[in-house]
């Protein structure tokens, strides 16, 4: 099970590798990733989904309009998380 | 079939004054192999444009060893990788009749809502495609920035630019930049080219063009609002 701090840590690497422009240089878990749940924006996306590869969870469709910090993504992460 | 290929001679109307496949057709050919598998994989017309969605390109990422030339005898070769979720990935190679690598391309595609233009979830419409992992993969495109050019000029999407969803095809922004910057009509050697496509532009539609030009590389970007589109190019020395 991974801890919180180690998703966090992939989230911000994320998003620092993949759409370093988009959110800000500075990262924080109150760092908005997804404005008026804008889910169709291209960065949210990308995040997400790369997200998921990595820790091998699926969020739910209908979750993906709760994500709005990176607070939000790290705790949806978690509670997909497979329980090994 | 999980990978798909499809065999052509290059004809006149494929190539450009120094005899070599032109950029646009390059992606016009992988664009129609996607087309193609998609729909020998039971996922194209009938299953999304009927129902009102279409297959957008949202980034595309090209490695060219070689490029084809007038009259050569190619195969174009694609497979999709592992669906991410609301994103499919998909990979492309060109081989030439001795099955030597000419080209080798990544896409990552999306479906989005036809009225809305908004991204629609895959699953919910029973939307599958199987990855396929051939050991052939490259890597898959990411997203770029950089500041906008000097070279500045605005652009008018005219129709014969636009395709079947109402936007300017993603083939035609090549066409677009090649006719602006010198390295395409000098015949400089293409070695990679990577795209970012961020919202598409409509027929009509007016955006501002930004070329930063170097030697060995070109920069391209459209702008209205918001990001359009990023191109980069990149030549042989």
């Amino acid at each position: 099970m991974e801890t919180r701090e180690k998703v966090l840590a992939s989230i911000f690497k994320t998003i620092k590798d993949n759409v370093p422009d988009m959110f800000g240089s500075e990262l924080s878990e109150d760092t908005v990733l997804n404005e008026k749940t804008n889910i169709d924006s291209m960065g949210f996306i990308l995040v997400l989904t790369k997200l998921e590869g990595e820790f091998g969870v699926k969020i739910p469709d209908e979750k993906w309009n709760d994500i709005r910090t990176i607070r939000d993504l790290a705790d949806m992460i978690l509670a997909y998380m497979p329980k090994n | 079939m999980e990978i798909y290929s499809n065999t052509v001679t290059l004809k006149n109307k494929d190539v450009d004054l120094h005899q070599r496949l032109k950029t646009s057709k390059l992606f016009e050919l992988l664009q129609e192999a996607s087309i193609a598998h998609t729909e020998a994989l039971g996922m194209g017309r009938n299953r999304t444009l009927d129902r009102g969605l279409l297959w957008v390109v949202l980034q595309q990422k090209v490695l060219i060893h070689h490029m084809p030339h007038y009259d050569d005898t190619i195969t174009v070769v694609t497979w999709p990788g592992e669906t991410l979720h609301v994103l499919f990935p998909r990979y492309y190679q060109i081989l030439d009749e001795k099955g030597t690598l000419l080209v080798e391309a990544s896409m990552i595609w999306m479906l989005v809502d036809q009225k809305t233009r908004k991204m629609i979830f895959p699953d919910r419409w029973d939307i599958i495609i199987p990855g396929v992992k051939t050991g052939r993969e490259m890597e898959m495109p990411v997203h770029m920035s950089f500041p906008k050019g000097e070279e500045t000029f605005s652009f008018t999407v005219p129709y014969s630019y636009c395709d079947l969803n109402g936007h300017m095809n993603n083939t035609h922004y090549y066409d677009l930049v090649e006719d602006h910057i010198p390295q395409a009509a000098e015949g400089r050697t293409i070695r990679e080219i990577e795209a970012d496509y961020g919202t598409e532009i409509l027929y009509g539609g007016k955006i501002d063009i930004s070329l930063k030009i170097h030697k060995d590389m070109i920069e391209a970007s459209g702008d209205k609002e918001k990001n359009r589109f990023r191109i980069r190019i990149r030549y042989s020395e």
